[in-house]
């Protein structure tokens, strides 16, 4: 059950990544479209193995589907905006990332689902979003580099008014500018 | 930090998306007064009126849920000249009341509608006028003669010539949603747009004299207000701070907006003179401050804030000082706004696992919930106190419902073919 | 408003035969003026009934002249001869808002018995559950 979660984690991180908002329509980039393929073989192990197998990933390590870099979203409890430790190492490799590379930086989108009101809901998202630029900021990112955007119930990932759809929505997705 | 500026000539409003909100009531005819209303008669160049008046009226008043009107089939004469009428032929069908009308041509596209209202039993007229208007403007009579009859019957003003802003949203397969801000009559006929955009936009609110809307939108991924003038579509940016600029109210005499801001670290209410442009900060503290809603008198702020650990409803004076906490049934309260008459908040309340529309009695304490929904937001009183205007999910879609203030009659606003929410009710002209 | 007059012994109940088990028939005479200002005029056959309750909502009147015409005390001309299918729509839709409504047929003794019988078969198709028979007192007849 825990494996097909970090499966289905991985899953919509991809999504996220692609930029697309609509699970499986096309218009995602071939770079994506191999991503995917990586992300489904590696599935619940999140090992080192690369797709062509054993060899050592190259590429720009945002892209390598091995790397806790791959994983773009935080999930979140109802009403809090606390991270879950499960959470912290994913939080940790972006901010290491971001400062070694003080030129990139990132936009975190956070939401909320759809349950109560849609303003309470904006600044919720808000302080999720919050949460996580600090945590970042804390390992040395500039301030710079990171810009919160609360967008409360707005863009479902998931549309079904059940706890599993809402648990998808009640995230921060981490958007390296350029993507 | 925050700047006026870009007066911006957007969209002007487009007939493109004319897809009209359909009122269905789902709850609540027993109890409402029987009253007939005859097809008004037709004198003019073509074969029949160009609007059928009567059936405007008849679906405001039923739509008020304080009245049931007569279905035509059912009526044994159908007189459009007071000369003609029997009162004995609605006294056979238990009729209270008798509306009779006619609508003249007097020139091109000119028109002169007149109408008399009856006691059946008393067999005497309460009310009549004649009244000119254009072609353009014959639903508009028509809802004025619905606001007529509706306040000799029940001696309540009548809301039914107010509009009703709201946001949809369109989600086509392939492309980016759209969301808009829509302007309709107060039945959902005449639907306009004043806002396109690919991100959301929310929280509409009218102005006091009912000109302009604020509203919240996403455009260029950050949070902005504006202020946009409905009959030229010009608009202009009030805020845009750093973090959330969220939740616009207008103070009641239009000088003032307050709003949420995070530009301080938490969202907090903020008082923006429209004016002079002066900022001001109401609310202060870690937690989130948000969704305010002035009191009629304008000295009163009611709020959401989750100071107590969970959302609840405070006030705090206009002026600044010591915030009242107003809820404590339940563990979830938020988005207050005050009914017209200040007697009363319209809020969204969780019961069990339902998030509902709930009133509160301000001076007795005394809360009602009055929807059944599961996922119920965003409640916005009729300008009259009669009904509120809220948003509910059934199914996959969002829809808008509205339920009377007693809670008695409940109807849905279904639009096909798309999302609607984040209603607001017009004030009276 | 529970206007529900009870069936008199069988014994006494000569004049009209029984039609329908569900069809109950009240006898009803008129003492005074009539209820019903129309202007068609028909001789009431006598026969001793049970006078019509006062107190209550008017009810509605289907006349049947000496020439078998149908006329309604409801609409707009009462004194114009209506269809039997006009008869029918009436009748049902005053029903649908007050279904207590009593129905009355006001026949000229001298009218076809079968005349009176299509009317009652009509508002029998109408909804209506009870019908009544306008006869005069033999008393009131000089």
């Amino acid at each position: 059950m825990k494996q097909l979660k970090a499966a289905l984690l991985i899953f919509v991180g991809l999504f996220v990544l692609s930029g697309c908002e609509t699970l499986g329509i096309g218009g995602a980039s071939s770079a994506t479209a191999t991503e995917e393929g990586g992300g489904y073989g590696n599935g619940s192990g999140v090992s080192t193995t690369g797709i062509e197998g054993g060899e050592v990933y190259t590429g720009d390590p945002l892209l390598n589907p091995a790397s806790l870099l791959s994983k773009r979203v935080i999930h979140f409890a109802f009403d809090s905006s606390e991270v879950a430790d499960e959470h912290l190492p994913v939080i940790a490799a972006h901010a290491a990332y971001l400062a070694e590379n003080p030129s990139k930086n990132v936009i975190l989108e956070a939401y909320a689902d759809e349950r109560g009101s849609r303003e309470y809901n904006v600044a919720l998202s808000e302080q999720r979003g919050n949460t996580v630029a600090d945590l970042m900021r804390l390992q040395n990112v500039s301030p710079s580099q990171i810009q919160v955007i609360g967008y409360g119930e707005e863009k479902p990932v998931s549309f079904g008014h059940d706890e599993l759809s809402w648990e998808q929505n009640r995230r921060v997705e981490i958007i390296y500018s350029g993507e | 930090m925050l700047r006026r500026l870009f007066l911006l000539l957007i969209f002007l409003p487009t007939s493109v998306f004319s897809a009209a909100l359909e009122i269905e009531i789902t709850e609540g005819i027993e109890g409402a007064a029987p009253i007939a209303i005859v097809p008004f008669g037709w004198q003019g160049m073509a074969a029949e009126a160009p609007l059928d008046i009567g059936a405007v009226v008849a679906a405001d008043l039923s739509r008020s849920g304080r009245f049931k009107a007569l279905p035509e089939r059912d009526m044994l004469t159908k007189p459009t000249d007071a000369t003609k009428i029997r009162f004995r032929n609605w006294q056979a069908l238990g009729q209270d009341n008798l509306l009779i009308g006619q609508v003249r041509e007097t020139g091109a596209g000119r028109f002169v509608i007149q109408f008399q209202l009856f006691d059946v039993y008393k067999g005497e007229q309460l009310t009549g006028y004649s009244m000119p208007s254009s072609a353009k403007a014959l639903r508009q009579t028509a809802h004025r003669i619905s606001d007529i009859v509706y306040e000799q019957l029940t001696g309540q003003k009548g809301a039914f010539s107010t509009r009703i802003a709201y946001v949809t949203v369109v989600r086509n397969k392939n492309s980016q949603p759209q969301y808009r801000l829509q302007v309709a009559d107060a039945d959902g006929f005449n639907p306009q747009t004043i806002t396109t955009s690919s991100e959301p936009i929310m929280s509409p609110a009218w102005s006091p004299n009912g000109e302009k809307i604020a509203y919240v939108s996403f455009e260029g991924r950050h949070s902005a207000i504006y202020v946009q003038t409905i009959s030229s579509g010009k608009r202009e940016r009030v805020s845009s701070a750093p973090g959330i600029n969220g939740a616009p109210a207008w103070s009641p005499d239009g000088s003032k907006l307050s709003m949420t801001l995070s530009v301080g670290g938490s969202p907090d209410i903020y008082i923006l003179d429209l004016i002079t442009g002066s900022l001001r900060q109401l609310t202060k503290g870690y937690a989130i401050e948000t969704e305010s809603s002035w009191s009629r008198d304008g000295k009163m702020i009611a709020y959401t804030s989750d100071r107590g650990g969970r959302p609840q409803i405070y006030q705090i004076p206009v002026q600044g000082g010591k915030a009242k906490r107003l809820t404590y049934e339940g563990s979830y309260n938020a988005r207050p706004v005050f009914s017209p008459d200040g007697k009363s908040l319209a809020m969204i309340h969780r019961q069990g696992s339902a998030y509902q529309i709930a009133v509160l009695e301000l001076d007795s304490g005394i809360l009602q919930v009055l929807t059944n929904g599961k996922l119920d937001e965003s409640p916005s009183f009729a300008p009259n106190g009669s009904m509120i205007l809220y948003a509910a999910k059934k199914g996959e879609r969002g829809l808008l419902a509205a339920v009377s203030a007693d809670g008695r009659v409940h109807q849905n606003l279904v639009m096909k073919g798309g999302e609607v929410r984040d209603p607001a009710w017009s004030p009276f002209k | 408003m529970s206007r529900r007059i009870k069936r008199r012994p069988m014994a006494e109940i000569n004049v009209v035969p029984y039609i329908d088990v569900t069809l109950v028939l009240l006898i009803i005479f008129m003492i005074t003026a009539p209820l019903i200002q129309q202007g068609v005029e028909v001789d009431l056959p006598q026969a001793d009934a049970k006078e019509l309750p006062q107190d209550q909502e008017p009810p509605l009147v289907i006349t049947v002249d000496a020439s078998g015409s149908y006329y309604m005390d409801v609409g707009e001309e009462t004194n114009r001869p209506v269809e039997l299918e006009l008869v029918a729509v009436r009748v049902a839709a005053v029903l649908r808002h007050k279904p207590k409504t009593a129905v009355l047929i006001r026949g000229d003794m001298d009218v076809d018995y079968g005349k009176v019988v299509t009317v009652m078969a009509v508002l029998k198709s109408a909804g209506v559950e009870n019908v009544g028979l306008m006869t005069q007192s033999p008393e009131t007849v000089q």
